[in-house]
């Protein structure tokens, strides 16, 4: 009867690791993006906005092409609608950076200008808007599609109606950013096509420096597991 | 002969290595710290608006703006015993907590404290306003020289 | 080798040989103990740095996943061994089963453990919640509207799981608490009871036991036994092992993070997680309080019954297939192979 119950056995064990890997092989649907914007040139009537740029760190950027690039589109509109939240290096809106503002504008929540009791026309701000460049930074984006999907429908911030920005500014912010961590090559027009080539996650969900400790945990916990086995068996 | 002492030093040896691993590992895990959330350097306003002999409170920076003859200086007023913020009055500082007094130069009166008052680093913005830097202590003979 | 350490003591000083063989049980009761107890200490551990708020939900996971060091180790190790324990105590029902080990006097014992399988499932779904990402919103929705479904208590019983009328963000630090408290530590509660009806029932269900009738019974003093060092050892091997390939699984299968869910742009596919993808397969079928509901719950009172209803016999114990307790393997092993091919079909769509 033995034969009988382990082949019933191993046979659900077996269905039950091909359902689980059916279930973890789905990977998250990347959306259908069937446009294909063309590079227009964004609009420069931005609202006066009230920082006093004294510092060199918030110069224009500069286009390195002429005509300016997408990526210099991009650029600029980093600069002029990105940066009060997600800082000049990207950085994210940390204590540093909102000492930029000068004494009367870095208080964004204990002033309540963007807390929850902020004024009818304003907006409440999450206390952590997280860095888009960095060693860290969008490690969460599998590749630039994901990347420009999440941007074109919930950024700017304040932007209940989703109307602010189009989506050849998206796409210039995206490039922007995907060049910025060294994964979009110069020259080269980011679209619908060609955005989920340009992968971001160069870093798996562990990271390297520390998978030799844990490689060597497995070890130690194999030699103890022989030793005990070596252990039973040599009990009468 | 037996091998069955090689085998048992070799398993002890594996469990007290793995222990080990785990717990620095651990240990590590929970040593973590997000960037800081308080700000330490303060741009305040021009040096002529601290008048000589006024003691002006920065209340986000924790810290008195004082000025003499010489200059401008910064008096930090967190207590230099378990870290209460003192309290101005008229030519002494007190501390709520525990009763530390200070004099109006940040010496100990009285009181649990046996430290003084640290000096902070003051100084100037391109603009021309005061800076405050809580992170960098100076002596008590430093000015920031008001021209 | 002498140990006189309170662990040892949990054990009964000698156990029968014949059914502390890996053959019989597979250790699934004991490993399922180890995987609570991994989940426990990796649990506590990401308490440290989970933060039940809507803006911190999210953003605290990917901060243990790529910022905090071995964060990641410790996030996908309380993942695998979350998943893995569903498994494990899945097949040990199928075991118990399988071998007649719910006959009576065991049969509180039986209502017990599937008390803690569903305790179980409901952990591994407010746990998979808890990350708040894109890929949880669907599942969220659909399964606390379920419960909305339910005629009178329906909207009570919503109330008290999501807190509120609507998912809100205190649906978060609701979820929080119910899966800290509110499950796992009255799990913890009910898995002590269930070891200590083990002991208290006889210890493992064994051929060497005399039962109240007592047509096949072999008498104890010739049946052989191992001690309690040797039942601690055959654990800790098993633990060990368990450890490797938790530690492997989380190398090379990481679980993933997606960006802040914000329930106002649900994704284009809706999955549940894949021990639910069965539950999801059914709804497509019709009715939400039937399919979503009735056949579920009425599933689970089919398995309490097995012991009342289904097989009353009290021989067979111990015995893999046993002839006595036909009836019940056939129920319960068609019951598994209808969830696994809702599974698939669900899967494969």
């Amino acid at each position: 009867m033995r034969w009988w119950r382990l082949s019933v056995i191993v046979m659900l064990i077996g269905l039950a690791l091909i359902v689980m890997a059916a279930c973890f092989g789905a990977g998250s649907s990347t959306p259908d993006r069937s446009i294909t914007p063309t590079l227009i040139p964004i609009r420069t009537d931005f609202p006066d906005l009230v920082l006093t740029l004294t510092y060199n760190r918030l110069d224009k950027p500069q286009p390195e092409a002429d005509p300016p690039s997408q990526y210099d589109q991009g650029a600029v509109y980093y600069w002029l609608v990105c940066i009060p939240c997600h800082g000049d290096r990207g950085q994210g809106l940390t204590d540093e950076w909102r000492q930029v503002f000068g004494p009367e504008e870095m208080n964004c929540w204990q002033s309540d200008c963007h807390s929850a009791h902020h004024p009818p026309d304003g907006f409440q701000l999450p206390h952590t808007v997280p860095p888009l460049l960095g060693p860290t930074a969008l490690q969460r984006f599998t590749n630039g599609a994901e990347l420009y999907h999440v941007i074109k429908t919930s950024m700017p911030w304040w932007d209940r109606t989703r109307t602010y920005m189009s989506e050849a500014e998206a796409w210039a912010v995206t490039a922007y950013l995907l060049r910025q961590h060294g994964v979009l090559p110069r020259g080269v027009t980011l679209d619908a096509a060609n955005a989920s080539v340009f992968r971001l996650r160069t870093q798996s969900p562990s990271k390297v420096e520390e998978r030799p400790m844990t490689i060597i945990l497995v070890g130690l916990l194999a030699i103890m597991a022989i030793g005990l086995i070596r252990l039973g068996t040599r009990q009468p | 002969m037996t091998s069955r002492l090689p085998r048992r030093a070799m398993l002890k040896l594996s469990l007290g290595l793995s222990g080990a691993l785990t717990l620095a590992g651990v240990l590590k895990y929970l040593s973590y710290q997000s960037a800081p959330t308080v700000p330490t350097r303060f741009t305040l306003k021009a040096p002529n608006d601290y008048p000589v002999g006024s003691v002006t409170v920065v209340p986000e920076a924790r810290a008195y703006i004082l000025r003499d003859e010489r200059g401008l200086f910064a008096l930090s007023a967190i207590c230099t015993h378990l870290g209460c913020t003192v309290n101005h009055e008229s030519d002494k500082y007190q501390c709520p907590c525990h009763g530390s007094q200070y004099n109006a130069a940040g010496y100990v009166m009285r009181g649990p404290a046996t430290q003084p008052l640290p000096r902070l680093a003051l100084s100037l913005s391109p603009e021309g306003l005061v800076v405050l830097d809580t992170t960098q202590q100076v002596s008590a003979e430093t000015r920031l020289a008001v021209g | 080798m002498k140990h006189s350490s309170f662990f040892h003591h949990l054990h009964p000083v000698t156990i029968p040989e014949r059914e502390a063989r890996y053959r019989y049980t597979f250790g699934l009761g004991g490993l399922s103990v180890f995987l609570f107890i991994v989940l426990a200490v990796t649990g506590a551990l990401e308490l440290f740095y989970y933060v039940p708020s809507l803006d911190g939900a999210n953003r605290s996971v990917q901060a243990i996943t790529f910022l905090v060091p071995f964060g990641w180790l410790v996030r996908g190790l309380h993942y695998w061994a979350a998943q893995a324990m569903v498994v494990t105590v899945v097949l040990h029902l199928l075991r118990v089963v399988l071998t007649g080990a719910y006959k009576r006097p065991r049969r509180f014992n039986w209502l017990l453990g599937l008390s803690l399988l569903v305790f179980v499932l409901l952990l591994d779904f407010t746990g998979f919640v808890l990350r708040w990402d894109t890929d949880i919103e669907w599942a969220l929705l659909v399964g606390t509207n379920l419960l909305k479904t339910i005629p009178l208590i329906g909207p009570a019983l919503y109330g008290t799981a999501v807190g509120g009328q609507q998912i809100n963000p205190d649906t978060i630090v609701r979820f929080y608490g119910w899966h800290i408290f509110g499950l796992a530590l009255v799990a913890f509660g009910v898995m002590i009871w269930h070891a200590f009806r083990v002991r208290r029932d006889g210890g493992i269900s064994s051929l060497s036991v005399r039962s109240r009738s007592s047509s096949d019974t072999l008498s104890p003093a010739h049946t052989p036994r191992i001690s309690r060092n040797e039942l601690v050892r055959r654990e800790v091997l098993g633990a060990i092992i368990a450890t490797i390939i938790l530690l492997i699984l989380t190398l090379v299968f990481p679980p993933s993070i997606g960006p802040v869910g914000d329930f106002k742009q649900l994704p284009e596919q809706a999955t549940a997680p894949w021990f639910f993808r069965w539950v999801q397969q059914l709804l497509r079928w019709g009715d939400p309080l039937l399919m979503g509901v009735v056949i579920p719950i009425g599933l689970l009172v089919v398995l309490a019954l097995v012991p009342y209803l289904i097989d009353r016999h009290e021989q067979g114990v111990a015995r893999w297939f046993n002839r006595e307790g036909r009836a019940a393997q056939i129920v319960v092993l068609l019951m598994v192979v209808v969830i696994i091919g809702l599974t698939l079909i669900g899967v494969l769509q």
